[in-house]
C-alpha cells in the first residue's frame, strides 16, 4: 500500500514537471536558435508576458484559443523584428534593448489589460485548452498519464525542440546559423545573408517566447493577470547556459528546472518539517546554479554571440 | 554611435513611460456646501482610482456613507502610488481644517506619523493598520479571528486541509494560525498542509501547488491567501475537484461547484464606524480600531448553495457557535498552533 502511494506521488510530480517545464522550453528552445546565431535575446520575459497577454485577450473576445494562439505568434514575430531592428541592423547593444523590451512587456501588458479590462482584475476567464490524450499511449502505465494526458501546447512544445535539432544540426540552413553565431565574417565570405539569418532567428524567439508565455494565460490557466509570467523569462536564460546553448541540454535543463520547482512543492506542504519554506524555494535555482558551475571551462557558446555584425569593417 | 545611443535611449523612454501605467493623478470632491456653523470635514486618501471594484472602492462607498449617514462634508483626492505625495496630501487636508482624514492603505503610515503631531486637533486614519499614536489610528480587520471561523467550515468538512499563501508576512500567516486554530475546535485530528508561493502573480504556481498538494498528500479541502494568485487554487480545485475556501470577495464564478463559503470583507463599515466616533467624540487616542465578528458589516460569510458539497446544516451552527465564542473572547484565535 505504501509503495503504491508513492508511485502515485511520484507520478504526481513528473506531470507537474512536464507542466512546469512547458514555458521554458518554448522560450529556451526559441533563444537557442537566436543564440546560435549570435544574438543574445534577454527580453524573453517582455515577449513572454506580451504573448500571455495577447493570447488570452484575443481568446476572450473571439472565443476561438486557435486565433488566439495565431495572434500570439503574429505579436512573437512583431516582437522579434523590432530587437533584431534594434540588435542586428542599428547594432545597438543586446543586453541594453533586451532590458528595455522586459521593462516594455511588464508595462505594456498590464497598461493595456487595465485599459480593455479596467480593473476587475481575475474577473474573467476563458475555456482554456484541454488536455488530449493520445489513444493508446496514454493507457501506458505510470508513463502514459505523464507524457500522453497533456494539453497542445505540452506536446507542441516538444514538437519545438525537435524541430529546431533537426533545422540546426541536419539541414544546410541550420549550418549557416551556426556558422553565423561562431564566425559571421567567414559566413559572409561564403555568400551567407547573416542579416537575413539573425532576423529569422530572432524572429523565432521571439515566437518561442510569445507562446511559452501563452501556454500560461490559455493553457495553464484561464486567466491573464500582470505580471504573470513571473520570473520565467529570466530562469530560461540560465537554463541555456546549462543546456550549453544546444536544443537538447536546453530541453534537459527546462525539464530539470521543472522537476525541482515540482519537488520544491511537494516538500514544502510534507508536515512537520520545520526547515524554512524559504530553502525549498531557492531549490531550483541553486540546482540551476549547482549545474552550471560543474560544466565550466569547455568553450562552448557561439564566439560572436553578443557581438554586432558590421559588414565592411 | 550617436544615432544607435538617441535610439536606444527613445526605446528605453518608452518603455519607462509605459511602465507608468496607473492613471493620472486626479482630484475628485464634492464641492463643500453651506450648513451648520461648523460642519464635520471628512477627506479620503487613496493610492490608486476609487472604482477598482475593491480596497479603494470599498474607502470611497464608506465615504459616501458617511456623508449620508453623518451629514459630513467630504472630499476625496486620488493619488498615484507615489509616496513622495502621500505627506502632502494630508498636510493639505489638516491646513484646511478636516476633522478627520482617512488615508486609505498602510502606505500611508509614515506620512500620517510625521504630519500628525503638527494638527493635534485632527484625527489622521491609516486603513489596514493596527498601530495608533496620539492622533494617528489605525483601522484594521480582525484576520486571524474571521480565518477562526473559516476553519470552523474546514474542520467540520474535512480531514486533510491544504493552506496556499503569497509570502509568509505577519497577516497571511496570522490568518493561517487562525484558521488552523477554527479547524482544531471542531476537528482535533485534522491535519495541515502549508505551501508559500514566494509571490502574488505567479497564477499558474499557485495552481501547481494546489494540484501536487492533492495528488501527494491527499487535501481534500483548500483555502488560498495569495491576492490575485489565489485564481490559481480556485481553478485547482474545480479541476481537481477539491472543496476550497474564495477570500476577500465572492469567487464563487471561478469554481461554482468547489467553493463552498466566500469570505467577504468591507473596509468601508470599519471607516464609518471610526468617523462616527469621531463625530460624537467618542474616539479613543493612541488606540487602533481593530474590528472583529462584533462589528456588524464588517465581514461576511457567503455560503455558495449550489456547491457539490454544500456547507452543512451542523457546521452552520459550529459558525455561529464560534462566532460567539470570538465576540465573547472565549478562544484565541492567535493561540500557538501547529500543522
Amino acid at each position: 500500500m505504501e509503495d503504491i502511494q508513492w508511485i502515485v506521488g511520484l507520478q504526481g510530480i513528473l506531470v507537474a514537471t512536464i507542466r512546469l517545464a512547458t514555458p521554458l522550453i518554448f522560450s529556451g528552445i526559441g533563444l537557442v536558435i537566436a543564440e546560435q546565431a549570435g544574438v543574445v535575446n534577454i527580453g524573453l520575459e517582455g515577449i513572454m508576458l506580451l504573448g500571455a497577454f495577447t493570447g488570452w485577450t484575443i481568446g476572450f473576445y473571439s472565443g476561438s484559443l486557435i486565433l488566439g494562439l495565431a495572434a500570439v505568434i503574429i505579436v512573437g514575430l512583431i516582437s522579434g523584428l523590432i530587437f533584431a531592428l534594434f540588435t542586428v541592423t542599428i547594432r545597438a547593444n543586446q543586453i541594453v534593448v533586451g532590458v528595455a523590451f522586459n521593462m516594455l512587456g511588464i508595462g505594456l501588458s498590464g497598461f493595456l489589460y487595465r485599459t480593455l479590462f479596467g480593473r476587475e482584475i481575475g474577473l474573467l476567464k476563458l475555456e482554456s485548452f484541454q488536455s488530449i490524450e493520445i489513444p493508446f499511449l496514454s493507457n501506458l502505465p505510470f508513463i502514459g498519464k505523464i507524457l500522453f494526458q497533456q494539453n497542445i501546447l505540452v506536446y507542441s512544445s516538444f514538437v519545438f525542440c525537435l524541430l529546431a535539432i533537426y533545422v540546426l544540426y541536419h539541414t544546410a540552413a541550420g549550418l549557416a546559423i551556426r556558422s553565423v553565431g561562431e564566425h559571421p565574417r567567414a559566413a559572409d565570405t561564403m555568400g551567407i545573408n547573416v542579416f537575413l539569418v539573425r532576423y529569422l532567428c530572432v524572429l523565432m524567439s521571439g515566437v518561442g517566447a510569445a507562446l511559452g508565455g501563452a501556454f500560461l494565460s490559455i493553457a495553464y490557466t484561464n486567466i491573464f493577470v500582470e505580471n504573470i509570467v513571473s520570473g520565467r523569462g529570466y530562469i530560461t536564460l540560465a537554463i541555456v547556459a546549462f543546456g550549453r546553448w544546444k536544443p537538447v541540454g536546453t530541453l534537459i535543463g527546462a525539464l530539470i528546472f521543472g522537476l525541482f520547482y515540482a519537488i520544491q512543492l511537494n516538500l514544502q506542504s510534507l508536515r512537520g518539517i520545520v526547515i524554512p519554506y524559504h530553502v525549498f524555494q531557492a531549490l531550483p535555482y541553486f540546482m540551476t546554479i549547482l549545474a552550471l558551475l560543474s560544466m565550466r571551462g569547455r568553450a562552448i557558446r557561439p564566439k560572436a554571440l553578443g557581438k554586432p555584425y558590421e559588414p565592411s569593417a | 554611435m550617436n544615432r544607435i545611443r538617441i535610439l536606444v535611449s527613445v526605446l528605453i523612454a518608452f518603455a519607462i513611460l509605459s511602465g507608468c501605467s496607473s492613471p493620472a493623478t486626479s482630484a475628485a470632491g464634492d464641492q463643500p456646501t453651506a450648513g451648520a456653523a461648523k460642519p464635520f470635514k471628512v477627506g479620503l486618501l487613496t493610492t490608486g482610482p476609487v472604482n477598482d471594484k475593491g480596497y479603494n472602492q470599498q474607502g470611497y462607498e464608506g465615504l459616501q456613507r458617511i456623508k449620508n449617514e453623518l451629514g459630513a462634508e467630504i472630499s476625496n483626492v486620488e493619488l498615484e502610488d507615489n509616496p513622495s505625495l502621500y505627506e502632502k496630501a494630508i498636510r493639505d487636508y489638516a491646513s484646511q481644517g478636516y476633522d478627520l482624514i482617512m488615508a486609505h492603505g498602510k502606505q500611508f503610515q509614515d506620512a500620517a506619523n510625521t504630519v500628525a503631531p503638527d494638527f493635534p486637533d485632527t484625527i489622521i486614519s491609516v486603513t489596514s493598520s493596527s498601530v495608533a499614536k496620539d492622533n494617528v489610528i489605525g483601522v484594521a480587520l480582525d484576520i486571524p479571528q474571521s480565518f477562526y471561523v473559516l476553519g470552523v467550515i474546514a474542520g467540520s468538512m474535512a480531514d486533510k486541509v491544504g493552506m496556499i499563501g503569497g509570502q509568509e508576512i505577519p497577516s497571511i500567516q496570522g490568518s493561517f494560525t487562525g484558521f488552523m486554530n477554527g479547524a482544531r475546535s471542531v476537528n482535533p485530528d485534522v491535519e495541515f498542509s502549508v505551501v508559500y508561493l514566494g509571490g502574488f502573480t505567479d497564477v499558474a504556481g499557485a495552481k501547481e501547488a494546489a494540484l501536487s498538494m492533492v495528488a501527494s498528500q491527499g487535501v481534500e479541502f483548500l483555502l488560498p491567501n495569495a491576492n490575485i494568485a489565489s485564481q490559481g487554487v480556485y481553478q485547482a480545485c474545480a479541476e481537481a475537484n477539491v472543496l476550497c475556501i474564495g477570500v476577500f470577495g465572492n469567487q464563487t464564478d471561478f469554481a461554482p461547484k468547489n467553493i463552498v463559503v466566500n469570505y467577504a470583507s468591507d473596509f468601508g463599515v470599519a471607516l464609518n464606524i471610526l468617523a462616527k466616533q469621531v463625530k460624537d467624540g467618542t474616539v479613543v487616542r493612541g488606540k487602533p480600531i481593530v474590528l472583529g465578528l462584533e462589528a456588524q458589516g464588517v465581514a461576511a460569510y457567503l455560503y455558495n448553495e449550489n456547491a457539490n458539497v454544500p456547507v452543512p446544516e451542523s457546521a452552520r451552527k459550529a459558525v455561529d457557535e464560534a462566532k460567539q465564542k470570538l465576540i465573547n473572547k472565549e478562544v484565541d484565535p492567535s493561540a500557538p498552533v501547529t500543522p
